[in-house]
């Protein structure tokens, strides 16, 4: 099947430099289409999380366009703030809110419906990743994976019509991040969610997305343009594990 | 520009901006006047009186900036770093003296060391002697400044505690680990890293000291401050009173950039240690401990009190409770509306800086900041001139709109709203300090994850940042409370008519060398100001108590 990218997150020509800094990357196109999962890799401080901060409109671009679902998110002299892109984004070391339990910290994305139901569907969205019953607890009183199923139930409380990961399963042991890793992509894959995932796991990126891309400078040196997004394929004998000895694992 | 704002962003910014015009109006009537013709009269406060007042102004300065540091200082490394009997009580007793007003200190210690008090007749009744040269004379600038000092050190207390609690004693211990016996590892590893926070502390000891009015002009001190009074209301003189006025706040501007220089330069990256252990104290040492704890305590809260509960109990004459509870209960009422209202606007000032970081908007802060630093008698000055005028404005539109002669009235200048007014302008930087620190706790990180969970800056604000910085809010209240409770100079100028507060009534009465009459407003002063005290002492210290019962 095709997959028809109107759907979908597109990325064009999106270019980013901080302020009085040389270009930090250019990415020249990025369709991620619906229920896809792409891995995205890179050196540290080439600019990974910052891309996600773009997409989510936290950050402008120097130039470029992000689309989601046909509807420009920014570009063509247009922008949509954050609260109004439907972006779910499950940041580094999560970011929970730590004055509310996991229960309401799933709640308070979802919107518009009486508190009650907000409260039913925050429980229903933990129970899908496996941590109904640490509705009442602060996030200090979670362990790592915990907190990360939490921060992915509740970016997808507001319904997303985006997923964006920020290396979410950094800071777990192997087994714990398997478990976590598993059961996230099971839920964005069952919601049709087109997802970016940042990742340094070669493994994880293989065995988990669809696509990996790479950002990275290229290798002619040509620094111009900073870094640049190149689709990145596992068939070097460091990168390729086969999903049998990932499973096996 | 790397952040895209929207529409609610900048109606945020302009809100912060708008907040800080409070400050900026008084200011800028203040230059406007100062840059007319002041008349004859500054001609004779610069002959007279000019040299005296910027003297004055610097040694009562360093003077008690340079007594609260020890004061402060010391107890709040020694009730980080160990263990003594009663070390919970004297960390809540250390805070006792923000209760007492220095002015009401002033009256206490003037009682008592004066010729005719009760110590300096005791040591020459043992000496047998007519006078004692030596004594310390309690109306002088040394006496000034040790009022000051023992009434103002809780700042660099509660700062340096702070401070300590969450840097210092984890690395010190590394220190320790390295060779470093305890007297080098607190000067070579805490004391550098405190640094930042004491001269925040004694940022705030410099704006008050710079500020007071009560303490020097009861102690017979000629500063700015008292000379802005005279010239205002002595000599008739509003042109010779602004330009003294901007003598003092180019002073005070001058010294905050200069503290604030220094603190960004000493500030380094700190990782909050993990809840430390606390070395336990005994026999001489601990005696020594509590005796360090305990001497600020009797100094800025137990001489004073017990000095005016001698007096009052003493006093046969008036009934000194008459109209105790009317004087209380204004007090009370000024002291809610004016924390309340500081509370709302620092809000405004802080969040509106944190979604709209731009050059204008920080600048804007940094006047509201100003406000703390400009004594009471130039606010009242600033805002009286604007208020009478917009009076006339008022009155005018109300004889034009009305048939019959009712007149309209000095509806602003003549209300509570002038000295609610006055407060936000004097005591903004109260809050905002508070609510700042209270805001900085939620990282920037939850608020773009509250964006991206579809929550708009006011919404965020609404349900992140102000539940999960109630207990900052709070604090921020008490303090402009507990502030605008002590308040005098502007409340003598700007208060209503028939509305007197505790402190109007204690100065009065001491004034006219009625310190019995005194006493008793001023330990109801004293009283409203423990409410405040006593619930920051368990907000700004849980800590400590952690630490303690490690």
């Amino acid at each position: 099947m095709t997959p028809d990218h109107n759907d979908g997150l597109e990325i064009e020509s999106v270019g980013f430099a901080y302020p009085r800094s040389p270009r930090l990357f250019t990415i020249d196109s990025l369709a991620i289409s619906s229920g896809e999962v792409h891995a995205l890799t890179g050196p540290s401080g080439v600019g990974k999380s910052t891309l996600l901060s773009i997409i989510a409109g936290l950050l402008m671009p120097a130039c470029g366009t992000v689309r989601l679902r046909g509807q420009t998110l920014v570009g063509d002299g247009s922008w949509l703030p954050p609260e109004r892109r439907r972006i779910g984004f499950v940041f580094q070391d999560c970011q929970l809110f730590p004055h509310l339990s996991a229960e309401r910290n799933v709640a308070f994305g979802i919107r518009g419906f009486p508190k009650r139901q907000r409260r039913e569907a925050a429980v229903r969205l933990l129970e899908s990743l496996g941590v109904a019953h640490r509705a009442d607890a602060r996030p200090h009183e979670l362990s790592g994976g915990e907190r990360h199923r939490v921060a992915v139930a509740r970016a997808l409380g507001i319904q997303p019509h985006a997923m964006l990961l920020d290396e979410p399963f950094r800071s777990l042991d192997d087994r714990t991040a398997a478990a976590t890793r598993d059961a996230v992509i099971g839920v964005l894959r069952a919601s049709r969610v087109p997802t970016l995932m940042v990742t340094h796991d070669c493994r994880e990126a293989q065995y988990a997305c669809d696509s990996c891309w790479s950002l990275a400078f290229p290798v002619d040196d040509d620094r111009s343009r900073g870094a640049v997004l190149q689709p990145r394929t596992f068939d070097t004998p460091e990168t390729a594990l086969t999903l049998e000895g990932e499973l096996a694992k | 520009m790397t952040r895209h704002a929207t529409i609610e962003a900048r109606a945020w910014g302009i809100g912060a901006v708008a907040v800080s015009l409070i400050v900026a109006v008084p200011v800028a009537v203040i230059v406007t006047v100062s840059a007319s013709d002041p008349g004859r009269a500054w001609d004779h406060v610069v002959e007279t009186r000019l040299s005296a007042y910027a003297t004055n102004t610097a040694l009562l300065t360093v003077l008690a900036a340079s007594l609260a540091v020890p004061l402060g200082v010391l107890p709040a490394w020694l009730l980080t770093a160990y263990r003594f009997p009663m070390c919970k009580a004297l960390e809540w007793a250390l805070l006792l003296p923000l209760a007492v007003p220095p002015y009401i200190s002033a009256y206490a210690y003037t009682d008592v060391l004066q010729f005719s008090g009760p110590l300096q007749s005791w040591v020459r009744g043992v000496f047998g002697v007519d006078s004692v040269p030596w004594f310390p004379e309690p109306r002088s600038i040394v006496g000034a400044s040790l009022v000051l000092a023992c009434a103002l050190f809780p700042y660099v207390f509660v700062a340096a505690r702070q401070s300590f609690a969450a840097h210092a004693t984890y690395t010190t211990r590394v220190a320790r680990t390295l060779g470093c016996g305890p007297t080098r590892a607190f000067a070579s590893v805490a004391l550098p890293m405190t640094l930042p926070a004491i001269l925040g502390g004694v940022a705030l000891v410099v704006m008050e000291t710079i500020a007071d009015f009560g303490v020097a002009e009861y102690c017979a001190v000629d500063t700015f401050a008292t000379g802005v009074y005279r010239s205002w209301l002595g000599l008739d003189a509003p042109g010779a009173a602004a330009r003294l006025s901007l003598i003092l706040l180019t002073i005070v501007t001058a010294l905050l950039g200069l503290i604030h220089l220094v603190r960004s330069r000493l500030r380094s990256e700190h990782n909050a240690g993990t809840p430390h252990e606390v070395t336990p104290l005994r026999g001489l040492r601990s005696v020594l401990a509590i005796a360090v704890c305990a001497t600020p305590i009797t100094l800025g809260f137990m001489i004073p009190v017990a000095t005016l509960i001698g007096i009052a109990w003493g006093n046969d004459s008036n009934d000194p409770t008459r109209d105790l509870v009317t004087h209380a209960a204004n007090t009370a009422t000024l002291a809610t509306i004016a924390a309340l209202c500081a509370v709302g606007l620092a809000v405004v000032s802080v969040y509106g800086r944190r979604v709209r970081p731009t050059r204008t908007v920080r600048l804007g802060a940094r006047v509201a900041w100003l406000g703390y630093a400009i004594p009471g008698t130039v606010v009242a000055v600033g805002l009286l001139i604007p208020l009478t005028h917009a009076d006339r404005v008022l009155a005018q539109l109300a004889t034009v709109m009305r048939t019959d002669d009712t007149r309209a009235g000095l509806l602003l200048s003549g209300s509570v709203f002038a000295i609610v007014l006055g407060c936000q302008t004097r005591f903004l930087a109260v809050a905002i300090s508070s609510v700042e620190a209270a805001f900085g706790r939620v990282g920037r990180s939850l608020d773009d994850a509250a964006r991206t969970l579809g929550r708009g800056p006011t919404e965020s604000l609404l349900r992140l940042h102000v539940p999960a910085c109630r207990a900052g809010l709070v604090v921020a209240a008490l303090l402009v409370f507990a502030d605008v409770s002590k308040e005098l100079p502007m409340t003598l100028l700007l208060r209503p008519f028939n509305f007197d507060t505790l402190a109007v009534r204690a100065h009065q009465f001491a004034a006219e060398e009625r310190l019995a009459e005194a006493s008793v407003p001023a330990l109801g002063l004293v009283a409203l100001g423990l409410i405040p005290v006593g619930i920051l002492a368990t907000t700004v210290t849980p800590r400590g108590r952690t630490a303690h019962d490690a």
